[in-house]
C-alpha cells in the first residue's frame, strides 16, 4: 500500500495559496508532517480525506484515485481532525456504533464487537455509557482516535492529535498509533518536533504550501552533522550574527545569550560545533 | 442500509431530547382544550351546525396547525445544522455515505418525528371531544375518521411543505439564524396570503388555490350547504382542493431537490484554525 501525491495545488478564493505543487510518496508506517501553523498541513489533510477539493494534481492510495473515487476512499480512511466536537447528549457507545454502521459494518454482532474492542483500546470502556458532553478534553480525543480506527483503515490521518493532552495521555496516544498494523499508513500532522522524532520513520517539512524536505528523521539529522554551531554572546551582537548567519535559535544563558546557527564551514572564533537534533533540521528549513 | 442507519440514529437521537416531548404535549393540550370548549362560537356557521361537524373539525385542525409552524422550524432546521453547530461535520462526512444518503436519511428521520408530533392534533382533539363540556344534543356521534381526514388533508401536507422548506434552509445555509428568519418570513407570507390576498380577492376561486390552511377554501365549497348537509357530509376531495394540496407538496419537493443540488458535503475550505485561536 502506497500513498502518492503529485503536484497537488490549492488556492483559496481569498487568494491564499494553501498548497503549492506538493509531491509526496508515503509507504506503510508512521509519517510525520511537520510545519508551522498556517503551513498548509490542515489543507493537505482535508484534501486527502475528501473534505476539500484540490485545484490541480493527483493523489492515489494504492489503486484508489483519492480525488475522484471519494466513496471508495472513505471506506479505507480514518480521520481525526484537529478541531471537532461531538453530540453532547449521546453516549460514546451509541455514536461509535453509528459510525461503525456508516463505515459499512452491517452485522450487528460484529459491530458490537468492533465498538467494544475500540473502546477497550482507547481505555473508554468504563465511560462508554456516559454522554459525550461530559467528556474531558483527553477523553474526547481518545474517542476521536477510536472513531478513526473503525473498520481497520489503510490510511489513518491525525491532525495535531496531542494538543491539549497531558503527558500521560500523550504517551498512551502515541502507543495506540505505533501499534497500528504494519500495512497501515499513519500520517501525523504536528508542529511538535519531539513527536515526530520519537514516533515516525518518515517525515516531511511543509511550509507555505510546499514540501521543503522529506526523508527518514534520523537520516535528516545525520545529514546536518557538523553544520550546527553554538556561541555565547552579548545580546547586542545578535543582530550582527543574524545578518551573517542563519540563526536557528537564541536563548538566555547565564546572563548572556546562547546563539545556535547553521553553517557548512567553520563560522569563526568562539563557535563550538554541537550535535544536531531534529529541531535544527526543522528550523534550518522553516527559517531559511 | 446506510439510509436506514441514518434514520435509525436520527430517531434515537431525537428521542433523547426532552424538547420534543414538550412540543407534543403543548400541541396535545391545546387541541384538547379547544375541542373540549368547542370553537363553533368563533366561526360563521348556523346554530344548527353541530360542534363536531366535519367542517368545524377542519377549522379546529387548521387553527391548531399554526403552532406547528414554529415547532417544525426547530426540528427540521436542526437536522443538518447540528452537525455544523457541534463541529461534527468532518467526522460525519469522512464516512462512506453519499450526499443523497446523508440528506435522505436526515430528512426522513426528522420528518417521521414531525408527523408523530403533529399527530398530537387529532389525538388531542378527539380526547377533547370525548370530554366535551357541550350537551350531547349539540354533538354528533363520535367519528374518529373526521379527525383523521382533516389531519391527512391539512396537517400532513402542510407539515411536509414546512419540513422541506426548513430542511432546505438549514442544509443549504448551515446557519441557525437563517432558520429563524425563514420562520418569520413564512409566517408573514402565509398570513398575507390568508388575510390579504384571499380575503380581499375578487376572484376567490383562484385565490383559495393558495389557501394554506384551507379554511376559506372549504368555506367556499360549502357556501350553499344547509346546516343538515354540513352536519352529515364531508367536503368531497376534488378540483381546487387537489390543486391546492399539489401546489404545497410540489413546492416542498422542489425545495428538497434544490437542497440535493446545492448541498456540499465538504468543509468550507479556509483554515478552521484561525477562528479557533
Amino acid at each position: 500500500m502506497k500513498l502518492t501525491i503529485e503536484n497537488l495545488s490549492k488556492t483559496y478564493p481569498n487568494g491564499t495559496k494553501a498548497l503549492n505543487g506538493v509531491n509526496l510518496n508515503i509507504s506503510a508506517g508512521m509519517f510525520g508532517l511537520l510545519g508551522p501553523n498556517g503551513a498548509g498541513k490542515s489543507s493537505l489533510m482535508r484534501t486527502m480525506v475528501t473534505l476539500q477539493e484540490a485545484d490541480s494534481g493527483t493523489a492515489t492510495l494504492g489503486e484508489i484515485n483519492m480525488l475522484k473515487d471519494k466513496d471508495e476512499l472513505r471506506k479505507h480512511i480514518g480521520y481525526l481532525p484537529q478541531e471537532f466536537g461531538l453530540y453532547p447528549k449521546v453516549s460514546a457507545e451509541m455514536l461509535l456504533n453509528h459510525f461503525a454502521a456508516l463505515k459499512g459494518i452491517h452485522d450487528k454482532q460484529e459491530r458490537k464487537r468492533t465498538v467494544n474492542e475500540l473502546l477497550e483500546k482507547v481505555n473508554l470502556t468504563e465511560h462508554r455509557k456516559k454522554n459525550l458532553g461530559g467528556y474531558s478534553g483527553g477523553m474526547k480525543q481518545r474517542f476521536g482516535i477510536a472513531q478513526a480506527l473503525i473498520g481497520d483503515p489503510r490510511l489513518v490521518i491525525v491532525d495535531e492529535p496531542t494538543a491539549g493532552l497531558d503527558p500521560q495521555e500523550r504517551n498512551r496516544f502515541h502507543n495506540i498509533l505505533s501499534k497500528l498494523g504494519r500495512e497501515t499508513i499513519v500520517i501525523l500532522s504536528t508542529h511538535i518536533v519531539e513527536d515526530v522524532k520519537d514516533l515516525c520513520t518518515q517525515m516531511a517539512i511543509l511550509n507555505k504550501g510546499s514540501i521543503l524536505t522529506h526523508g527518514n528523521p534520523k537520516q535528516l539529522v545525520k545529514d546536518m552533522e557538523g553544520q550546527i554551531w553554538e556561541k555565547v554572546i552579548d545580546q547586542e551582537e545578535l543582530g550582527q550574527i543574524r545578518q551573517s548567519h542563519q540563526v536557528i535559535s537564541d536563548r538566555f544563558y547565564d546572563g548572556q545569550t546562547m546563539v545556535r546557527i547553521v553553517s557548512t564551514s567553520n563560522p569563526g572564533v568562539g563557535f563550538q560545533p554541537v550535535a544536531p537534533g531534529l529541531e535544527d533540521v526543522y528550523f534550518s528549513h522553516v527559517n531559511r | 442500509m446506510k439510509i436506514y442507519e441514518i434514520v435509525r440514529f436520527e430517531l434515537q437521537y431525537i428521542s433523547k431530547r426532552p424538547a420534543n416531548y414538550i412540543y407534543f404535549l403543548i400541541l396535545f393540550v391545546m387541541a384538547f382544550l379547544f375541542a373540549k370548549q368547542g370553537i363553533k362560537g368563533v366561526t360563521e356557521v348556523s346554530v344548527q351546525v353541530k360542534e363536531n361537524a366535519p367542517l368545524i373539525i377542519h377549522e379546529l385542525t387548521a387553527f391548531l396547525n399554526l403552532p406547528l409552524l414554529l415547532i417544525t422550524s426547530a426540528v427540521m432546521g436542526m437536522a443538518v445544522i447540528r452537525d455544523f453547530d457541534y463541529k461534527m461535520e468532518q467526522l460525519v462526512f469522512t464516512n462512506p455515505i453519499s450526499k443523497g444518503q446523508y440528506l435522505a436519511g436526515r430528512f426522513i428521520g426528522s420528518f417521521i418525528v414531525m408527523v408523530t408530533l403533529s399527530f398530537a392534533i387529532p389525538l388531542g382533539s378527539m380526547a377533547g371531544e370525548l370530554l366535551s363540556t357541550k350537551p350531547a344534543s349539540e354533538l354528533l356521534p363520535f367519528t374518529p375518521w373526521n379527525y383523521l381526514n382533516s389531519f391527512l388533508l391539512i396537517v400532513l401536507p402542510n407539515t411536509f411543505f414546512l419540513s422541506a422548506l426548513y430542511f432546505a434552509g438549514g442544509a443549504i445555509s448551515k446557519k441557525a439564524v437563517v432558520i429563524y428568519t425563514q420562520g418569520i418570513v413564512l409566517l408573514i407570507f402565509i398570513s398575507i396570503v390568508d388575510e390579504g390576498v384571499i380575503e380581499t380577492s375578487k376572484n376567490l376561486e383562484l385565490a383559495t388555490l393558495f389557501d394554506f390552511y384551507m379554511v376559506q377554501l372549504l368555506n367556499l365549497k360549502t357556501k350553499y350547504w344547509s346546516a343538515a348537509e354540513i352536519n352529515t357530509q364531508m367536503v368531497p376531495i376534488s378540483g381546487a382542493i387537489i390543486i391546492n394540496r399539489l401546489i404545497y407538496i410540489g413546492v416542498g419537493v422542489m425545495a428538497l431537490t434544490l437542497t440535493f443540488w446545492r448541498f456540499k458535503n465538504t468543509t468550507k475550505g479556509h483554515s478552521t484554525k484561525k477562528s479557533a485561536k
